[in-house]
């Protein structure tokens, strides 16, 4: 049982004592009356006494009850509900809504359908009662929309609205950890409405959940009978992250031009699984707001396999130096939000290197007077371009110069005389390197012992373990590539097979520690390694054993050092740089001096940088940002994509849901009902409030008569009257 | 107001005995007078040629009877001596018996109610007109009625016994002794009619009429005791029972505490309630009181203070003549 309006009912009820009052009243008011004939008045007292006080206290018992039952029927006594105790106490009811990903599927979307189911329980509300409503948007990390809970259903139904689809996975778990930190009165009955369509994606992978006080109740929205086929694009990734402008737009810029290769993976979710599918798939490039289709491919997903990925051969065309998203996408489907992945590309007119290495005043005439630096300057600069000019421009370092001006701007730095490094120079190279710069060290082409190594250790903060003696070895170049970053050397991989046995290495240094490495001699021992500085998550510093020494090893003199060194370099500063890539719910991560990030479309506001290089809230929504510094200057592109495990459209089995909410320590209960038009109608009904009037009415009808027989009777109006 | 008496106008002796004429009255005498003028002015004056010798018989002439009785008339038409026998002429001895007790100091009307003339209270500051100045008011009348026809009169209050009494007399002083015993109050206490009767009975010695005025709500069998006495006594009796019509009618509203006249305890109560049980209680009370009455050939009237004094007073005459024609002839 419950009130509609508790505190008139309340108001009603201690009316019940005004009959009471009046009766105690009456009895007093009187003044006595002296009585001669009390020999008859007491005798008939004395026979009547049983019967009047029965009479008085009946008809008393009908007067309060007369009021009660007109108290009643104004308070709204309704039957029904969860509990009639429970609901007749002050409510707080705590929406959790599901904005994550997978509500913005379906027409009408996931979310509209259980903002109307919202809607429906705050009709259920009273504010008579003093029931409370807040509410929490479930999209990670779950946002407190309006916490504390109010009394305000207008405040709750703006709040609804406000709502909008995000792109992350849905954070039940942060959601209720919210609503358990509030504060509650304890004679408040406090409800939690999970509203969801629990697809996969809205359920968390670790399917943790904070425990609920006791006595708290739970509801959720019943699970989506099926799930929805979608697919998503998972990502695409150009070949090289850092494209090197190779011919001349007009004027001074420069342009890349010709047929590059993006790989673009995709991945379905939902009903079909079985069958084979495909999905057309189109790649192009955005930038300043204008969009450009570099290319078209078909995506096919084999019977069974949930992903697919094909390399899509895009014509650049000429597109002029500067930043630019690549985007990939697929025919809109059922969650389109997922349908399009993108990825920030820098195009470069060229890349700076830094060489430090102490170098001669004059330049080598013979092969046997090439210093290691000539060779890695050979390699690195071969000769011109067609328009004369450089892909690598090549600053020479002296190595007591290492400091930060000279670095500045570089993209890498090659180390090929350590020995004259400073500490305070690798301190520096930690620095550029932690700031996305890519550092590559070769040993001291020198007899005896590698006295630098204590100090690019402790500078850099690698964990490696290098033998500073050199160890004598007769091994050749493994034709493989392998480790962690196989990505520096994979457009090699085709060729290493012949490029690689025929160079030699006579000495080396050992190292350990340094987990597979990215090139390896035949004995099995490292050629390059490649890791990161101690705490950095940028940058990329890779060392080779050997100097480019003919004393050391023969690859200098080998086809295979210009494409080692030019893949090293090109593809070191991309992976170096990174792609500031970040999932929607995280507090994204930008380029070293970024203030705050300005939407690339324009259209929302920009996004404060915090002190630790991420931005100050969470971002919960896909797309890219342009990466400002101090005075607007452009840092880089930031791109957030859609979680991909909140893609998921797979349906959850009721059992499963049931399972994952008991985690909370509450037994959920399902309300309303997939597909049905009333399903918040079926949600509000979880406290159906049947209004008692009429039958009050009618008892108070009946008692009144009762009472006006009684009270006849009572003063025998009747006799008096005959 | 009420128009005031016109000499040349028809007297309407209902006006002359209602109580709230009577009210108006400030004293006993003239409240006396009031009444039985009102009384007279309805009846014939007869009773006031007095009681002087009557003849009674004639008995047969036997030797040594006074001559001077022969009935010289009888023996002319006879030729037989008979003797004139006359009835001894006979006073009529009127007791009354007035109620003192708590009970009679209930009254429901007000002093001044019907005329608004005249004092609206008594002279010892009530405003209602009780049973006790309704009985006295009547017992006064008898007086005066009594001794205006020379026969003696007696009054005593009573209460648990005599408070006050007269010894019983035809003299012309004896008014102011009535008048005087009948102006004092009730008491606070009950009624012992036994005690009082016992009382009575040890001062009269001659045949007499006992007029007992009282509410009469008093134990019946001490009542019925009482009057075996009194007819034993060979005295003549009549009840005259007072009562206001309040106490026949109990017309309350809402929850009252009553406080006992006799010092009964307080009741709170809903007269409205107990309405009916109260009345059965009463009436069979007055009914028992009547029974009794006639059981022993008394005469028993019923007087509501709300009416006017002429039926008791009418029925007193009537009484008392009936019982002069049984002392005469019977």
């Amino acid at each position: 049982m419950t009130f509609l309006h508790p505190i008139l009912a309340a108001a009603g009820a201690a009316c019940v004592s005004v009959p009471i009052l009046i009766h105690i009243l009456m009895r007093r008011r009187r003044r006595p009356i002296a009585w001669g004939a009390m020999r008859f008045l007491r005798e008939a007292y004395r026979k009547q006494k049983k019967k009047v006080a029965l009479e008085q206290w009946l008809l008393l018992t009908a007067r309060c009850l007369l009021v009660l039952l007109a108290a009643l029927a104004i308070g709204g006594l309704a039957r029904g509900g969860s509990g009639s105790a429970a609901t007749e106490r002050p409510t707080v009811l705590y929406i959790l809504i599901d904005n994550s990903l997978t509500a913005a599927a379906g027409a009408p979307t996931s979310l509209e359908r259980h903002a109307a189911a919202a809607r429906g329980l705050l009709q259920e509300l009273s504010g008579v009662r003093g029931d409370r409503v807040g509410v929490v948007a479930l999209a990670r990390p779950a946002e407190a929309v309006l916490l504390p809970a109010t009394i305000g259903v207008v405040q709750a139904m703006q709040a609804l609205q406000a709502v909008t689809v995000c792109d992350s996975g849905a954070d039940l778990a942060g959601a209720l950890s919210l609503v358990g930190a509030q504060q509650h009165e304890p004679h408040e009955r406090i409800v939690v409405a999970v509203l969801s369509d629990w697809l996969a994606g809205s359920i968390a992978e670790d399917l943790t959940l904070p425990e609920l006080p006791a006595g708290w109740e739970l509801i959720a929205a019943t699970p989506a009978a099926e799930g929805l086929r979608n697919v998503r694009v998972q990502s695409v990734e150009p070949v090289r992250r850092v494209m090197v402008a190779s011919g001349v737009l007009g004027g001074d810029e420069t342009a890349v031009s010709g047929t590059e290769q993006v790989y673009v993976e995709a991945k379905r979710f939902g009903t079909g699984l079985s069958e084979q599918a495909s999905a057309h798939v189109r790649v192009r490039i955005e930038r300043q707001g204008e969009s450009q289709l570099l290319g078209e491919a078909v995506l096919r997903f084999a019977p069974g396999v949930a992903d697919a990925s094909a390399p899509v051969n895009v014509n650049m065309g000429a597109i002029g130096a500067g930043g630019a998203l690549l985007v990939a996408q697929v025919e809109p489907d059922m969650l389109a939000r997922d349908d399009s992945a993108r990825h920030p590309i820098e195009i470069r007119g060229s890349l700076k290197v830094g060489l430090v290495a102490a170098l001669g005043l004059d330049r080598p005439t013979s092969l046997a007077e090439y210093a290691p630096a000539d060779w890695l300057r050979l390699a690195l600069s071969p000769e011109p371009d067609a328009a004369g000019e450089h892909e690598v421009e090549l600053t020479m370092i002296d190595p007591g110069s290492v400091d930060g001006p000279r670095l500045a701007g570089l993209d890498a730095v090659i180390v090929a005389d350590p020995e004259g490094v400073s500490a305070q120079g690798w301190a520096r190279l930690r620095t550029f390197v932690e700031a996305g710069g890519l550092l590559v060290v070769y040993p001291q082409a020198a007899e005896g012992a590698q006295a630098w190594i204590d100090a690019f250790v402790e500078g850099l903060g690698v964990e490696w373990t290098i033998g500073r003696e050199p160890q004598d070895v007769e091994a050749s170049v493994q034709p493989s590539i392998g480790g962690e970053w196989k990505g520096l050397l994979s457009l090699l991989e085709g060729e290493m097979p012949e490029l690689a046995p025929p160079v030699r290495v006579s000495r080396r240094l050992a190292v350990d520690g340094a987990g597979p490495a990215a090139v390896s001699l035949t004995d099995g021992s490292p050629l390059v390694v490649a890791g990161r500085s101690a705490a950095g998550t940028r940058g990329l510093v890779v060392l080779f054993t050997a100097p480019m020494d003919p004393t050391w090893t023969t690859l200098p003199a080998k086809p295979l050092m210009l494409p080692l060194t030019q893949e090293l370099v090109r593809q070191g500063i991309g992976i170096a740089k990174g792609a500031w890539v970040s999932v929607a719910g995280d507090r994204v991560a930008a380029p070293a001096g970024t203030v705050e990030l300005v939407p690339l479309d324009g259209r929302g506001a920009a996004i404060r940088m915090g002190a630790d290089g991420r931005t100050e809230s969470p971002v919960r929504v896909a797309g890219a940002w342009r990466a400002t510094g101090q005075g607007g200057r452009v840092v880089g592109t930031v791109v957030v994509s859609p979680d991909a495990h909140a893609s998921n459209t797979m349906a959850t089995q009721p059992a499963e849901v049931v399972a994952w909410l008991e985690r909370s320590g509450v037994k959920p209960r399902f309300v309303g009902a997939q597909g049905d038009d009333g399903e918040g109608a079926a949600l509000a009904a979880h406290v159906p409030a049947q209004p008692l009037g009429f039958e009050l009415l009618l008892g108070a009808a009946v008692v009144a008569v009762m009472e006006v027989w009684l009270a006849r009777r009572a003063s025998h109006v009747r006799e008096a009257a005959a | 107001m009420e128009p005031r008496p016109d000499a040349a106008a028809p007297i309407d002796a209902s006006l002359y005995l209602h109580p709230q004429t009577l009210a108006r009255l400030g004293s006993m005498e003239l409240r006396a007078r009031h009444i039985v003028e009102g009384v007279m002015s309805g009846v014939h004056r007869s009773p006031y040629h007095g009681f002087s010798v009557e003849f009674a018989q004639h008995r047969p002439y036997v030797a040594g009877d006074d001559l001077r009785h022969l009935d010289w008339k009888v023996f002319g038409r006879t030729d037989k001596l008979h003797l004139k026998q006359y009835q001894q002429e006979t006073n009529l001895d009127l007791v009354i018996l007035v109620d003192g007790s708590g009970s009679m100091n209930y009254g429901s009307r007000l002093y001044s109610e019907a005329s608004g003339v005249g004092a609206s209270a008594s002279p010892d500051g009530r405003t209602n007109w009780t049973k006790f100045d309704h009985a006295t008011a009547l017992a006064a009348a008898l007086s005066y009625i009594t001794l205006e026809q020379g026969d003696r009169v007696g009054v005593a209050v009573f209460a648990e016994d005599i408070r006050v009494m007269t010894a019983r007399s035809s003299a012309r002083g004896q008014w102011r002794q009535v008048v005087q015993a009948l102006s004092g109050r009730p008491v606070q206490g009950p009624t012992d009619i036994g005690r009082v009767v016992d009382q009575l009975l040890a001062k009269i010695t001659n045949r007499s009429l006992i007029a007992i005025i009282s509410d009469f709500f008093m134990d019946i069998e001490s009542l019925r005791a009482a009057l075996a006495r009194v007819r034993h006594r060979r005295h003549d009796a009549t009840l005259l029972q007072v009562l206001d019509r309040q106490e026949l009618d109990f017309r309350f509203d809402g929850p009252t505490p009553f406080d006992g006249l006799e010092g009964e305890a307080r009741v709170r109560i809903d007269p409205r309630s107990i309405r009916a049980a109260y009345q059965r209680e009463i009436e069979e009370h007055i009914e028992k009181v009547e029974k009794l009455a006639r059981s022993q050939g008394f005469d028993y009237t019923r007087l509501d203070t709300h009416d006017w004094l002429g039926p008791p007073l009418a029925a007193y005459l009537a009484r008392r003549n009936a019982q002069i024609k049984r002392s005469k002839y019977g």
